[in-house]
């Protein structure tokens, strides 16, 4: 995918509706097209955190795993929606595991590359900052309904 | 003898106090500490009282200056389960500067408790008008958001177990 697709496709993404230019350079910078087959894992819960992902297309699911009970779907994330952000607070290492439900592609970034730039500039990283938060209320307020609805789900298919 | 029976210098005193030495204010500039400690006042519970019920408007951002409360959520043929325990020196009410803002808990004391409260409708005004202060408001309340929504996935896969 060329840069030029790369642009477009971030730039079509909801997470930066209404961000300043220099702001959506600097997510660029860092940014690349990635795809993932069915079932393939994206990331290990534990393991270090440092990707932040926009989904244009696909599913993705949530999971954690429970040593004495096996794997729980926490969430179901889908196109237009973002991923991942255990790289912005300590300890740094991710607390679910992510694994695609179908064939999904996003977009990629550094989240290393993030929080150096956000260092360097106090607005960006307050811009990005701002951003994850309200994403991260969001789902705050929609977790209990949407494990309601999987478990009811999963009782009465 | 409770606080609020304090002569109101003395009060005022204790309450500028504590929000100056409150964790959640630390490092802050001098004229965001100056808006928390223009619009603060100090509210006293007893233990097993409601502070803000799910649900309802969020018009208050609180900073626990003694004692301690739990987060709960009602769910359904369950009642309510405890989310989260906010301690001493901790925040809570993000809430009311994020979003609908709609309590997404419900809080509870679990000993008498002294909260040191400020009206949202004032932090958001100056978070509006005021960049650096919106900047410092919002990264501390970033985390505190990030440690509910895992809090609350763990404790409702816990309630729940698993599904696969």
């Amino acid at each position: 995918m060329t840069d030029v697709e790369v642009k477009n496709l971030l730039n079509a993404h909801s997470f930066v509706q209404g961000m300043r230019s220099e702001h959506l350079q600097a997510l660029l910078d860092c940014a690349s097209a990635v795809s993932f087959a069915p079932n393939q894992l994206i990331f290990k819960e534990g393991e270090p955190a440092n990707q932040f992902y926009l989904i244009e297309e696909g599913r993705i699911a949530l999971e954690a795993h429970e040593p004495a009970n096996g794997t729980a779907l926490v969430q179901v994330l889908g196109a237009d929606e973002a991923l991942g952000w255990s790289w912005l607070f300590p300890p740094y290492v991710w607390h679910f595991s992510a694994r695609a439900i179908e064939n999904t592609t996003a977009i990629v970034m550094n989240g290393a590359h993030l929080l150096i730039r956000a260092e360097q500039d106090h607005d960006f990283g307050y811009e990005l900052m701002k951003r994850v938060a309200m994403i991260v209320m969001h789902r705050l307020q929609s977790t209990r309904r949407e494990l309601l609805a999987h478990r009811t789900e999963a009782l009465c298919p | 003898m409770p606080v609020t029976s304090l002569r109101p210098e003395m009060l005022a005193h204790y309450l500028q106090d504590a929000v100056r030495h409150h964790p959640f204010c630390a490092g802050l500039s001098e004229t965001s500490l100056r808006v928390f400690l223009e619009c603060a006042s100090l509210e006293n519970y007893p233990a097993q009282e409601l502070v803000f019920s799910e649900g309802f408007e969020a018009t208050r951002f609180f900073l626990l200056h003694k004692g301690q409360l739990e987060l709960e959520l009602f769910v359904p043929g369950a009642g309510a389960i405890t989310i989260q325990t906010v301690h001493e020196g901790e925040a809570c009410g993000a809430s009311s500067l994020f979003g609908t803002y709609q309590w997404s808990f419900s809080a509870e004391t679990t000993q008498s408790s002294e909260l040191l409260a400020f009206p949202a409708s004032t932090l958001r005004e100056h978070a509006r008008r005021n960049h650096n202060f919106e900047c410092e408001l919002f990264s501390r309340l970033a985390p505190i958001l990030f440690h509910r929504l895992r809090g609350t996935r763990h404790r409702l896969i816990e309630f729940f177990g698993t599904i696969e």
